[in-house]
């Protein structure tokens, strides 16, 4: 007998969306085939990182965009049951289109009163053929994309950084200081110049980043200090490098 | 503290639990609640009700303290400000809420986080930083005739009455704020308390009402907003009780994981308003003679059942035990109704008379039980989510007559004379046959027995009264 009868208690949904550029450039040097393995091998430590945080419910969902922006997997699905299907490159990059996609998803309804914010990622090797800027006006429209915690990965060096920098927003200086540009953070584009990096990044996304969302600690909002919307894990050390690479440049 | 007779608050009281998610980390608690009862130098009384959430992340890692120290330094500032202000003066009270509060509040806290980080071990401390202590703040004053909130920070604050439950104040949402709230820990929280404060009269003819104030993690555990209303109703129900802490656990277990912090307090228009037994409106329905009802039992039963009900539930709601957990101040109090688990259980055996009496005869020690006093029918009526039949026995129960003067304290089952059983919602010819024959059965055999009401002419049924006075029988 609940305690409270008549009560619809719910855990927290936690919306996790892929968004993956599958532009032809993709196919190059493994990067489409890193990424797809780079997703599938995260998997795993998703779905641990979602059972030891009950109060959130992981749900993932993946848009691909090349010529045009389609849902890959377009039911929010439990981790513990998603199965990963390889996504294939081939066309251009209409990024505007994939980010448009997403807000539509982030509207209310179907977004529910006491989701989580979502966690966004976006992996892209090159530059949007489409309206950007359109399209991201059009998802930071959408309140939870703005109280989203947006990552940006940078699949090689042709990525368009500038534009992954305006979906992830400004850069936080919450301490107040000037930050070395070479430095890593996440609220920058996340440089992936090789499938380790890619992994390691996608990894991370995946699993601190998850945790850190699932975690029910408040933060405070300071006026003018875009710090994110849940404090962000430190990146693992393995990716500290301070020039972005890991390993070998590949990409 | 009691109501007064021209209207009070009730005693208030508050209650903080451990989320499930920190409790399964090692997490220290970071919320924080009190409630203090302050008197001005008139020597009039001010409840003071406060609940604080410390932000729980790394960088906030003393917010345990944070929320503490938030809620003592809340009740320190505004004890001292009642020496000066006084209470009928609500522009002054106002002004406090809004202006003056608010800087001696963060101003002591600044102090007194800093004085409780020089405590620490200088080898294990940071440097000093008031985001480490961060936490929200929400303070709600309850004074003869008016009440008033202030704070900062991701606390709500719910009203329940007889006619629902309504959020009164939110954090009202930031673009981009996502879990974010407003802190004492910001350098512009000050300039964030006037938003959340609130001052209001309480209107001579007001009815009774609650007010709720709770920390983020409660509403974030419900569904939606009408779920989180729905609990603020159900808490009232429960009150003070041993049941609120196990509640609020399962609460943060099956929602936010969160901690979660409670405070409320309620107020009485007048004394015996909210606790003792009432005479709901419905019972001045023109009494029904038992054999005409029996006459007429096939149609009033259809038409009187949901009218019984109705009353009987908004009677319970309006004006008696619904907010029985409020009378008796930090005592336990009163369950919600057992009116529905009663019903139900009625209306099951009424489907299938076969089992009437086998079933009560496996009951006789609940009889007998009851016959001997009060407290067996108290803690039935409590348990009736889990023993719906022990409970429509107790609801069943005759009233009981008072000792003979010299006599034994406790009450006792009078004698003699065939008991009626008091009405049972739901019920039919035989199962109110059996009951009283249960009751004649085991009761000893003197005096007149009485309904609920102590008049032995009253009908068992209808009455909605009843049911607005079923734990003072």
């Amino acid at each position: 007998m609940p305690p409270f009868p008549n009560v619809r208690l719910a855990n927290r949904p936690l919306h996790f969306i892929y968004l993956c550029d599958c532009s032809g450039s993709m196919a190059a040097q493994g990067k489409m085939q890193a990424l797809n393995q780079a997703i599938r091998q995260s998997l795993p430590g998703m779905a641990r990182v979602a059972r030891e945080n009950p109060e959130a419910r992981v749900l993932v969902r993946a848009v691909r965009f090349a010529d045009r922006a389609h849902w890959h997997i377009a039911e929010p699905t439990p981790v513990a049951r998603l199965q990963w299907h390889d996504l294939q490159a081939g066309g251009v990059t209409a990024m505007g289109e994939a980010l448009e996609l997403v807000a539509d998803q982030l509207a209310s309804p179907p977004m529910e009163e006491r989701a989580l914010p979502p966690v966004l990622v976006l992996i892209s090797d090159g530059q949007p053929t489409d309206d950007f800027d359109t399209g991201l006006a059009r998802l930071l429209r959408q309140p939870w994309a703005q109280k989203a915690v947006r990552l940006a990965i940078a699949v090689g060096h042709d990525a368009d950084q500038e534009v992954l920098q305006q979906f992830i927003g400004p850069e936080s200086s919450a301490s107040g200081q000037r930050r070395d540009p070479s430095s890593r953070s996440p609220r920058r584009p996340l440089q992936a110049s090789n499938a380790t990096a890619l992994a390691q990044y996608i990894q991370w996304a995946s699993t601190a980043v998850v945790g850190a969302a699932s975690m029910p600690a408040s933060r405070v909002e300071a006026h003018g200090e875009p710090q994110g919307n849940i404090p962000l894990p430190d990146l693992p050390p393995t990716l500290l490098d301070p020039i972005g690479d890991v390993g070998p440049v590949v990409w | 503290m009691s109501a007064a007779a021209d209207g009070g608050w009730i005693p208030a009281w508050h209650c903080t639990v451990i989320g499930a998610a920190h409790r399964r980390r090692g997490v220290v608690c970071q919320d924080f609640s009190l409630v203090r009862q302050l008197r001005s130098p008139a020597g009039v009384s001010l409840q003071l009700l406060a609940v604080a959430d410390g932000h729980g992340a790394a960088r906030y890692r003393y917010s345990d303290a944070g929320s503490r120290l938030a809620c003592e330094q809340a009740a320190a500032a505004v004890r001292a400000a009642l020496q000066s202000t006084p209470l009928h003066n609500l522009k002054a009270w106002r002004q406090l809420l809004a202006e003056d509060l608010p800087l001696v509040i963060q101003t002591r806290w600044l102090a007194a986080i800093e004085r409780n980080w020089q405590q620490r071990p200088a080898g294990e401390r940071e440097p000093f930083c008031s985001s480490l202590y961060g936490s929200t703040l929400g303070l709600l004053l309850l004074a003869p005739g008016w009440w008033g909130c202030t704070g900062l920070g991701d606390w709500d604050l719910v009203q329940v009455s007889s006619a629902g439950s309504q959020l009164l104040s939110e954090e009202a949402p930031l673009p981009g704020a996502g879990e974010a709230t407003a802190s004492l820990c910001l350098p512009e929280a000050r300039a964030r308390w006037a938003e959340r404060a609130l001052l209001r009269a309480i209107p001579a003819a007001s009815a009774p009402f609650a007010l709720l104030i709770s920390t983020d993690g409660v509403r974030k555990s419900c569904a939606t907003d009408a779920d989180f209303l729905e609990l603020c109703n159900q808490i009232m129900g429960i009150g003070d009780s041993q049941q609120l802490p196990q509640g609020l656990a399962e609460i943060s277990a099956g929602g936010s994981g969160d901690d979660l912090s409670i405070a409320a307090g309620r107020w009485c228009p007048a004394e015996g308003e909210c606790n003792g037994p009432r005479r709901a409106a419905a019972a001045a329905l023109p009494p029904v003679h038992q054999a005409s009802r029996r006459q007429r039992m096939p149609l009033t039963s259809l038409l009187l059942v949901p009218v019984v009900l109705a009353l009987g539930a908004a009677a319970w709601l309006a004006r008696s035990e619904g907010w029985r957990w409020f009378s008796a101040g930090q005592t336990p109090a009163e369950p919600a109704s057992p009116l529905p688990a009663v019903q139900r259980e009625a209306e099951r055996l009424c489907r299938d008379p076969g089992l009437i009496r086998g079933t009560l005869s496996q009951r006789s020690q609940q009889f007998s039980q009851l016959r001997a006093g009060a407290g067996v029918r108290q803690q039935l009526l409590a348990n009736a989510a889990q023993d719906p039949m022990g409970a429509l026995i107790a609801w069943s129960r005759p009233a009981l007559t008072p000792p003979p003067v010299g006599g034994s304290a406790q009450q006792t089952m009078p004698s003699a004379q065939p008991a009626r059983p008091f009405p049972v919602p739901g019920s039919c010819t035989d199962l109110d046959q059996a009951l009283a024959q249960q009751w004649h059965g085991h009761g000893p055999a003197s005096g007149p027995l009485t309904t609920g009401h102590g008049a032995k002419a009253k009908p068992l049924r209808p009455t909605a009264a009843p049911a607005a006075d079923w734990a003072n029988r």
